[in-house]
């Protein structure tokens, strides 16, 4: 059933087949004009973002009485939906990197491997935390109440993040702290993605734990 | 056996400004039964109730005999048609097909494919420029062709002008011809009833007024008119929903207390409009 809830989604997404497409254009410009893995991350976020349509489109085509029309768990819609965009992030992944590859040989005849195995790789943890951040609030709330309410995390952490970042950066011994783990990561590759890969995983089972406990039962 | 396709027992739901209490009623296996009440009367509760969309504080429910408490196999074999469309507006028929089908163990795709040129519906225009007669036909065609023993319609033809509400109502009667199937259609266009219903449950505010046979009900009530005089006190009390003009007065009277009725006062056959009128009156 959960493999039919995504396809389901999949086909709900419909609508936005012709954005999508012309959107694999946004890596190719920002890799040429800025930078390869620069590109690999605004192009899985930009993705994120157009993953939350999905809530709209099926709220607005009434899926939450499809669901109880068919013979699903109410639950099994959220682990699919969850499914669903981390499938989606695996190919926008995939692309991404195929594009990355083509344009670092058409630049500079050579890949960087690491540096863009890197930049994929907190990427693909950047994209699962969007999601895991907005997706109790739109299992809760309409859509519209849950798009605003997602911004409050960004906000809350950008107040206290900025703040927090430039008093640390101006801690002569905290930022050469920095710079040593990112030497460390720089030489333990390994590490790094075991790093990324707990800290998604995490992230992304907390956030559906979560939306189970937190969705509309009653519709 | 058990011969009810759907069994309601004792089911209560309470919203803060409304509420389900004591709901029950039974569908026989074979029969058309009409869910009848004025908007706000509580249909739709009750059937999302039966569908798990809302949660229900007590009571029992029973589809093909089995409670349907935490259980959703059961869906196999229902199909529900709403009055609005469940399906994304860009997707044309066979992207219904295509992301519904596989829900359904008995999908049978000659069936839909059978009803999509029945219902003579456009194959190549999207749902979106569908008239709403269209996107009924649509909701039935996806409805009748996972070969589904209970269809629970809500409110279907509230928007179809008489020719589409007439084409349903024949569908549903050659739905019904297999006597395993059975339908429980709620509406408040009582019109659509005098033609296919077998059985009536008469919901309001929450509450059921009358669940049986249809004819029963006309046997069981009438309509009394009489003169402002002639109402005695002792008629009065079993009057139900008394509309009272300067000269005289109309109400829904149990056919068994006529003994209480004078000869000035006149009885005459209740509509079901006419007693949806009156209990509505009735506090």
């Amino acid at each position: 059933m959960i493999k039919h809830l995504i396809k389901l989604d999949f086909y709900a997404m419909k609508p936005l087949k012709k954005v999508i497409l012309p959107f694999l254009l946004v890596p190719i410009v920002l890799g040429i004009v800025a930078d390869l893995g620069m590109s690999i991350m605004v192009t899985l976020t930009f993705m994120v973002f157009m993953l939350n349509i999905v809530f709209a489109i099926t709220e607005k085509s009434n899926f939450h009485k499809l669901y109880g029309t068919l013979p699903v768990k109410q639950s099994a819609s959220i682990l699919s939906r969850y499914l669903f965009s981390l499938i989606a992030i695996g190919i926008t992944a995939i692309l991404s990197f195929v594009i990355f590859i083509i344009l670092s040989i058409i630049t500079s005849g050579r890949i960087d491997w690491i540096y863009g195995i890197q930049f994929l790789a907190l990427s693909i943890l950047i994209a699962v935390l969007f999601i895991s951040i907005q997706y109790p609030f739109y299992f809760k709330f309409e859509y519209t109440k849950a798009s605003i309410m997602a911004i409050l995390p960004y906000i809350v952490c950008f107040a206290i993040g900025i703040p927090l970042l430039n008093y640390f950066m101006n801690n002569q011994n905290f930022y050469q702290h920095i710079i040593s783990v990112v030497n460390y990561f720089n030489s333990n590759i390994l590490v790094f993605l075991l790093m990324i890969f707990v800290l998604s995983f995490l992230a992304i089972t907390g956030s559906y734990l979560l939306s189970k406990k937190v969705q509309k039962k009653e519709f | 056996m058990n011969n009810n396709a759907l069994e309601i027992h004792s089911l209560k739901k309470t919203f803060t400004d409304f509420g389900l209490d004591d709901i029950s009623f039974s569908l026989p296996t074979g029969f058309i039964m009409g869910l009848v009440g004025k908007n706000g009367a509580g249909k739709t509760t009750t059937i999302k109730l039966i569908l798990n969309l809302l949660q229900k504080e007590s009571g029992l429910i029973k589809v093909f005999g089995n409670d349907i408490s935490n259980r959703y196999d059961f869906k196999q074999d229902i199909a529900v048609v709403f009055d609005d469309l469940l399906f994304v507006e860009d997707w044309k028929i066979d992207d219904v097909e295509k992301a519904i089908s596989p829900f359904y163990d008995k999908w049978n795709t000659a069936k839909f494919q059978s009803n999509i040129e029945r219902f003579h519906l456009n194959r190549n225009k999207k749902i979106r420029d569908f008239s709403k007669g269209m996107k009924l036909k649509l909701s039935l065609a996806v409805a009748l062709s996972h070969q589904a023993k209970l269809l629970i319609l809500d409110e279907p033809t509230s928007g179809l002008d008489p020719v589409a509400r007439d084409e349903l109502l024949d569908i549903l009667l050659e739905y019904i011809e297999n006597e395993n199937n059975s339908i429980l259609f709620s509406t408040h266009i009582t019109s659509d009833l005098d033609k296919i219903a077998d059985y009536l449950t008469i919901m309001n505010n929450g509450k059921i007024f009358y669940t049986g046979l249809k004819d029963e009900l006309f046997e069981k009530y009438c309509i009394a008119k009489g003169g402002i005089e002639d109402l005695t006190p002792d008629l009065e009390k079993r009057l139900i929903g008394i509309q009272k003009g300067n000269t005289g007065f109309s109400a829904l009277l149990d056919v068994q207390d006529i003994k209480y009725t004078s000869n000035r006062i006149v009885t005459e056959n209740a509509t079901v409009d006419e007693i949806l009128i009156h209990i509505d009156k009735e506090v």
